[in-house]
């Protein structure tokens, strides 16, 4: 096996390894607690929708300052003022549903409902190919025909992925813009890690290569 | 592919087994199957003309074009 493609495929294999497991510790954590969070204010938003009362819920938006100076804070140490933007806050609203319309309630309802199981599918699936990969390399098969399937189901699962929490972000932001007015700010739509579709368009570029390298590998190998 | 390898008929023709030509033009037994049964995608010219120089053939002889639109 190639020593350059031995080294990289190790490094690769490490580095993934700490960053999934790292994620997974930090995610599971964040996980428990924002469950349990979210479990009771569902609950509570069952109960107060279904009697008619206010709604209370938590947005996750990011604000842009309006034009003007910025209020937090007013200045920096050297007394110099800052205006910046404040990244994915939350802000816990209390509304009436009727304040939001009904096709918006919906279709966010529908980006939740379906937000998991893909998530759940990807954050599973991309480990094993990834692990796949690693694994065909490692035993010298790097034209393995089932390695074009496995980059491109690793493309197509980031760029799901972004935009599956795109849609999530979108709905949630339509909402807040409904019900949730900062005093001098305004509300920013999160267009999330564009890094993951760069990525993605990546791996489906590199599927394709691999399947011209894997065809020449093919036709080099029926040459007489 | 339109392109009929007729090593087998050549072989036939001057009673060589597929061994015994494997020995006497340097090719593996599994690369020659390859070229006789037709699987092989491309034939160097260095192989094409060591099989004429032991079989006493031409390259029409191993090879042939079908024009595969054509039906009888």
């Amino acid at each position: 096996m190639n020593k350059r493609l031995k080294i990289i495929t190790i490094a690769v294999s490490v580095i993934y390894a700490v960053i999934f497991i790292g994620n997974t510790y930090r995610e599971m954590i964040g996980f428990r607690q924002g469950f349990k969070l979210g479990w009771n204010e569902g609950r509570e938003y069952a109960i107060n929708e279904k009697l008619g009362l206010p709604i209370t819920k938590t947005f996750f938006v990011s604000l842009k300052p309006e034009d003007g100076p910025y209020t937090f804070p007013t200045t920096t140490l050297n007394q110099v003022p800052v205006k910046a933007e404040i990244k994915k806050m939350s802000i816990q609203a209390t509304y009436m549903k009727e304040e939001v319309p009904k096709g918006l309630r919906i279709a966010e309802g529908w980006a939740i409902f379906l937000v998991f199981p893909v998530l759940l599918y990807i954050i599973v699936m991309i480990p094993i190919q990834v692990f796949r990969i690693v694994h065909s390399v490692t035993k010298n098969k790097v034209f393995d025909p089932w390695n074009i399937n496995r980059l491109r189901k690793i493309g197509n699962a980031l760029l799901i992925f972004y935009v599956v929490c795109l849609a999530w972000d979108y709905f949630s932001y339509r909402i807040a813009t409904h019900v949730v007015h900062v005093e001098g700010y305004s509300l920013q739509i999160d267009w999330g890690n564009i890094t993951l579709i760069l990525l993605g368009l990546v791996m489906l570029m590199f599927a394709e290569v691999l399947k011209v390298s894997v065809k020449l590998k093919e036709e080099q190998d029926l040459t007489v | 592919m339109g392109i009929i390898v007729n090593l087998d008929v050549m072989m036939a023709k001057r009673k060589v087994s597929l061994n015994e030509l494997s020995e006497r033009v340097g090719i593996t037994p599994a690369n020659l199957s390859i070229l006789k049964t037709g699987k092989a995608k491309a034939i160097r010219f260095s192989t094409l003309e060591i099989l004429c120089k032991e079989l006493e053939c031409q390259p029409s002889d191993i090879l042939e074009y079908q024009d595969k639109t054509i039906n009888p």
